[in-house]
């Protein structure tokens, strides 16, 4: 019924029908300089030099129950440090409003007067904080809109998962080059971000220009979680050597009559997921990309590794081990299928382990190690050790830019420092409880956090649970251990700016592809006609673009 | 006649069975009541798993798998969730204020509009129906629509979430076409004597249209209610959210498949649920005022003698 | 009145006929004196098309993005000119044809499956005696409209699902799940039928509101004339209702490339996008998504022109069928 629009007037219609720029008739307060022409993303490096890493300055702050023994795997702890260090010390804020945008995970926070962690946060920082946030389908419209209207705010942190378009583009107009304020020595004024590892700060250039503070996030890719409590329960081991045994075990545990499956995929940022990056990794296809010793980069639909693993997940279905709905599974429902007990597998980030071992104490969640199809050693893939990049806005006034990273530096406190307890859990006796000597946060606490300040800059993440769930956090430890050893990067992840035009629609249409050829609707053979399509849609052109920036950092 | 007689004794608005209907037949009764149950399970039955999984406790939603049917226990823990902190419940006033402010200018350039745009024959009634109707039909980007909310100062501004949305070409020719079908008479009668458009409009037709009215008010009302995009472009302030764009960021909260440490607890499916009931109850409460005005013979009479 | 005189007397009494010109024909009126006569009228239009004006139409030149290689947050002087060239991208995409069939599948089959769907519900909730039962069902009918299509599509999920209550019954009796919701081939009609569940309700105010508008006494007429109920339906409930019908067909036509946003991204995934892919989401995935806004607002002009054509030509076609339609001559 066309009374279905009415309601979605200005919502749905102008949103569909496609968003355009400017209006000649009226004057614009747009940023004076000019874009780059034709607007396709120069290289890093092209013409223009590269910019030495920060220097990395790791501090001990508190010692970790469990240390890490690579770059690769989180410190973990098992109660929250009591000794708590100070990081930062001297005023960090000029007590001027501070705008920023982020994206936000949580419910919008009570407004100021009520709310005691934002006041709070203002008085740790001496500003007077003015968030801008958005739910992430959101972002990319309300970004977008932010960023034409010409009202830059101080800081944005961008997802650099996203695909945004433009954003080489963006750093070189709109925000601000950071390089002479955090290049190699001059980090040293801002200790808290001198202890983000260098591996991190390589995916902050742009065009060899420093231009943001990430948010650090673990690198260990997504686990296949499994119930154990079920599977002991139903007798089945879930420590698989081979493919075959995989499948035996999926089979052993699948009972369409008790309505319980063993494997369920889930919608993630461009379609169906199907655990690819789990089975990707067992069957050696690269990890998106692969660098072949000439410079050249291979992507994974164009390797025979990757058709192996789209075979074997047919296999599976075909064999009924699927959740019947997992082509259209949200990812909340997978979960609930996982706590429900339906579906005996989950996987999410690494993260997720932690949080759903914690939310859910009558479960009993471990994991599948990494094992190759043919009883090698496997892969696992990493990820990207960040979830956003803050940028700041271009000004010529250096205090400014100073007083933001300062800002950025508090936020970005390790684990176990006063400054981070402050972030996490925010104004005494109001915002978080201490039951047994254990701080938790409260529910005055959850509402007010919707400030989601934390968003702007983080430092490195520890495995930690804030609701002690020990045996987990050691399974966790141990696993972390084992997947790091056999991960493999994608070369092109730290040039995520690098972006062609349908890039989002290129990877659409590759998940799409997989599905049809899991579900049975197209066979096999079908890849070879996603492959060229990706190809020719604008995959070629990015391919070049990535192989260039890669040679240009060497 | 007599069959006369009882027809005036039941023309009450329809409420009773008027007299020339005829005798209800066995069978018709039946099927009738038989539909009736239907339509009534069809469309009730959701409402009754979305408020019972919003009262039920989440080991019970796990254990039946997402949906309750009838809860065995009975918890708001849902709906203390939503109202803490007050967000919700300043939300729910902002949008009560949005919808109500909205729908009433709304109706008024609408019904003003349709009433100017219905006389057959006015000066320059064409172009300026035409350019309403374009309006159905082509409808500008999102960039620019901003660009020009910020033009007007709008920005972070309750007025952004009405002005430009006030006008509804769809719901324009709806009441335009209602007054169209006035009979002419009334309007002849008015003119004879002597009263200009604004009294014809405002003591004839309104009247008589009742029905268009309301029903396009709630059209209105609902879009209003329902609006979430548009505060989530204009309003940076997120204090000032109305209720749908909160609620909205209690659906999106799950997990995120990059996963991330620092994301909160992943709604419970009976906060889903609670939040569906708290959408739409202030429009089940308000909707019985306007079937009042959806009655039947509005116009009975009117036209006789 | 009678019966007889309802119908060829079409526009005195009945709601059902075009309304007739004023007895007096009007001469040769001058403008000036066209300006006094209809000054309240054109004063009273007034402020809505002031609002269009600031809100619609000067937003609207903004689309002439449709014909540049537009850059976010450049003036947009400086976004070159590339004439059509993203209308020639548009049209050289396979997917973008593929959504456009789907589309006018969905158009059609909503005409034709679910657009009567209120007009019979609004009949027969009209035509039920007890007022209470009358008045209760009119209540409680709309209600699915306002659940979230995520809601929509889980409950569908839950029933009709791979492994939903249909299925599990199914299983438990020895044979295999139902495979509806992510079957390719059956996809338009699941949609149209969630269409009907969640909006027929919905839909039946406004016929509701036009059946209300019917004049009583028209009833009373034929029914002493000795017409039967059916003859009453066909000539005056129907003919009463005619015009909203036309009108409200000629704007769904007008509305032809919409259908179905976020049901189809909700369910995309599940079937595909060669079987679900409309016009809507196509252009949310390459005109926002994307970045690539040049096309976006390419293919948003290509959908009002699409449906002004379909508005003038249905317009066209109610005059011939002797309605006033929504534009009238």
């Amino acid at each position: 019924m066309s009374s279905n629009a009415i309601n979605n007037k200005v919502g749905r219609r102008s949103f569909i029908k496609g968003a355009a720029f400017g209006l000649g008739a009226l004057a614009l307060g747009g940023p004076l300089l000019t874009a780059c022409g034709n607007g396709a993303a120069p290289s890093a490096g092209a013409g223009s030099s590269v910019v030495p890493l920060p220097a990395y300055l790791p501090q001990v702050i508190a010692k970790p129950d469990f240390k890490a023994p690579t770059a690769g795997v989180q410190n973990a702890w098992l109660r929250f440090p009591t000794d708590r260090a100070i990081t930062v010390k001297g005023v960090v804020g000029s007590g001027k409003p501070v705008t920023a945008m982020t994206i936000t995970y949580a419910q919008p926070p009570a407004p100021l007067e009520q709310n005691a962690y934002w006041q709070f946060m203002n008085k740790e920082l001496n500003i007077d904080y003015k968030p801008i946030i958005a739910a992430a389908n959101d972002f990319p419209a309300k970004f977008a809109a932010t960023m034409a209207g010409g009202d830059i705010p101080d800081m944005v942190a961008i997802p650099v998962f996203m695909g945004l378009p433009r954003i080489p583009e963006m750093y070189k107009t709109v925000f601000q080059d950071l390089s002479e304020h955090l290049s190699g020595d001059a980090i040293k004024e801002y200790p808290n971000l001198a202890n983000i590892d260098s591996e991190t700060w390589k995916y902050c250039r742009v065009d060899g220009k420093i231009v943001g503070i990430p948010t650090a996030r673990p690198t260990v890719g997504p686990p296949l979680m499994v119930r154990k409590d079920l599977f002991d329960q139903l007798g089945v081991s879930y420590n698989p050597k081979t493919a075959d045994e995989f499948e035996a075990m999926c089979k052993a545990v699948t009972d369409p009559k008790a309505n319980r499956y063993a494997l369920s995929a889930m919608l993630g940022d461009f379609g169906t997921t199907w655990n690819t990056r789990v089975f990707g990794g067992i069957f050696g296809a690269p990890n998106n990309w692969k660098l072949e010793s000439d410079g050249k980069l291979v992507r994974d639909i164009e390797t025979t590794e990757f058709k192996d693993t789209v075979a074997f997940m047919k296999k599976l279905w075909d064999g009924g081990y699927w959740h019947p709905d997992s082509a259209n599974q949200q990812v909340a429902t997978a979960k609930a299928l996982f706590i429900s007990g339906n579906v005996l597998t989950y996987s999410n980030g690494i993260a997720a382990w932690a949080t759903e071992s914690a939310n859910n104490p009558k479960i009993d969640i471990d994991v599948v190690y990494p094992f190759g199809a043919k009883g090698g050693k496997g892969a696992t893939y990493n990820n990207r050790p960040l979830f956003s990049l803050t940028a700041v806005k271009k000004s010529s006034d250096k205090e400014h830019t100073k007083e933001m990273l300062r800002i950025l530096n508090y936020l970005c406190a390790p684990f176990g420092s006063q400054e981070n307890f402050n972030v996490s859990f925010g104004a005494e006796g109001k915002n978080y409880d201490v039951v047994d000597g254990v701080p938790k946060v409260n529910k005055t606490g959850q509402a007010e956090m919707g400030v989601s300040i934390s968003r702007l800059g983080n430092g490195p993440q520890p495995l930690f649970s804030a609701i002690p769930i020990d045996k987990d956090i050691k399974r966790q430890f141990d696993y972390q251990v084992a997947a790091d050893a056999v991960g493999m990067s994608d070369p092109t992840m730290p040039y995520w700016p690098i972006t062609v035009t349908q890039m989002t629609s290129l990877e659409k249409a590759i998940t799409s592809g997989i599905t049809d050829v899991v579900t049975g609707r197209q066979p096999l053979s079908s890849l070879d006609e996603v492959a060229k399509t990706w190809r020719t849609g604008g995959g070629d052109e990015l391919r070049k673009k990535y192989e260039d920036a890669i040679a240009a950092d060497k | 006649m007599s069959a006369q007689t009882i027809a005036a004794k039941f023309r009450v608005a329809g409420e009773a069975r008027p007299a020339w209907a005829g005798r209800p037949t066995l069978w018709g009764s039946g099927f009738r009541a038989i539909a009736v149950i239907l339509l009534c399970a069809i469309v009730l039955f959701p409402f009754l798993i979305v408020i019972s999984t919003s009262l039920a406790t989440q080991d019970q939603i796990n254990a039946n798998g997402g949906f309750v049917i009838f809860p065995t226990e009975i918890s708001f823990q849902a709906y203390e969730q939503i109202f803490n902190g007050g967000v919700v419940t300043r939300a729910l006033l902002v949008s009560a204020l949005v919808t109500i402010t909205g729908t009433a200018i709304s109706l008024l350039t609408t019904v003003l509009a349709a009433y100017g745009l219905s006389r057959t024959g006015s000066l320059f009634q064409k172009p300026l129906l035409t350019i309403v109707l374009l309006t159905f039909l082509f409808a500008p980007g999102i960039i620019p629509l901003y660009l020009m909310v910020k033009q007007m100062g709008l920005l972070n501004n309750y007025w952004a979430l009405i002005l430009p949305v006030a006008v509804n070409a769809f719901n324009l020719v709806i009441v335009r076409g209602f007054f169209m079908n006035i009979p002419k008479e009334l309007m002849e009668a008015a003119r004879i004597d002597g009263a200009g458009e604004w009294r014809t409009l405002f003591q004839i037709v309104a009247p008589l249209s009742k029905a268009v009215i309301a029903v396009v008010g709630l059209f209105y009302a609902v879009s209003y209610w329902n609006a979430f995009f548009s505060a989530m472009l204009y309003l940076n302030d997120s204090t000032m959210w109305p209720l749908q764009l909160v609620l909205r960021t209690y659906v999106l909260q799950s997990t995120p498949l990059v996963s991330d440490t620092l994301a909160t607890l992943p709604p419970a499916q009976s906060i889903q649920m609670a939040i569906v009931v708290i959408a739409v109850l202030p429009i089940v409460a308000v909707y019985p005022f306007l079937q009042r005005h959806m009655s039947k013979g509005v116009l009975t009479g009117a036209v006789k003698g | 009145m009678t019966l007889l005189a309802s119908r060829s007397d079409r526009g005195t009494a009945s709601v059902g006929g075009p309304p007739k010109s004023p007895v007096e024909k009007p001469r040769r009126v001058s403008f000036s004196a066209k300006l006094r006569r209809d000054k309240s009228l054109i004063i009273m239009v007034l402020p809505a098309v002031v609002l269009l004006a600031a809100f619609v139409y000067i937003p609207l030149l903004g689309n002439i993005i449709a014909f540049m290689d537009y850059v976010p947050f450049i003036p947009i002087e400086q976004s070159p000119l590339v004439g059509l060239a993203n209308f020639e991208k548009l049209f050289g995409n396979p997917a973008f044809w593929n959504a456009l069939s789907n589309t006018l599948q969905l158009t059609f089959m909503q005409l034709v499956l679910f657009f009567p769907v209120p007009i019979a519900l609004a009949l027969f909730i009209n035509s039920l005696a007890i007022p209470f039962v009358r008045r209760f069902l009119q209540s409680v009918i709309y209600l699915p409209h306002f659940l979230s299509w995520v809601i929509v599509v889980a409950f569908f999920q839950q029933i009709l699902g791979g492994s939903g209550a249909i299925s599990q019954v199914l299983i438990q009796n020895g044979g295999s799940g139902l495979d509806i919701m992510t079957n390719p081939d059956v996809f338009k009609i699941l949609m149209t039928s969630q269409v009907i569940w969640k909006d027929a309700g919905w839909g039946t105010i406004i016929f509701i509101a036009a059946l209300a508008a019917i004049d009583e006494s028209l009833y009373e007429s034929a029914a002493l004339d000795g017409a039967g109920v059916w003859h009453r339906f066909w000539h005056v409930t129907l003919p009463g209702i005619r015009p909203i019908i036309v009108l409200l067909l000629i704007l769904r036509l007008g509305e032809a490339l919409t259908v179905g946003f976020e049901q189809v991204l909700l369910q995309r995934d599940g079937v595909g996008p060669a079987a679900a892919e409309v016009l809507d989401t196509f252009v949310y995935f390459h005109g926002v998504v994307d970045g690539d806004w040049g096309v976006g607002a390419a293919a948003g002009l290509l959908k009002g022109v699409v449906g002004l054509v379909l508005v003038l030509l249905a317009n066209k076609a109610a005059h011939l069928l002797g309605e006033q339609g929504v534009y009238s001559k």
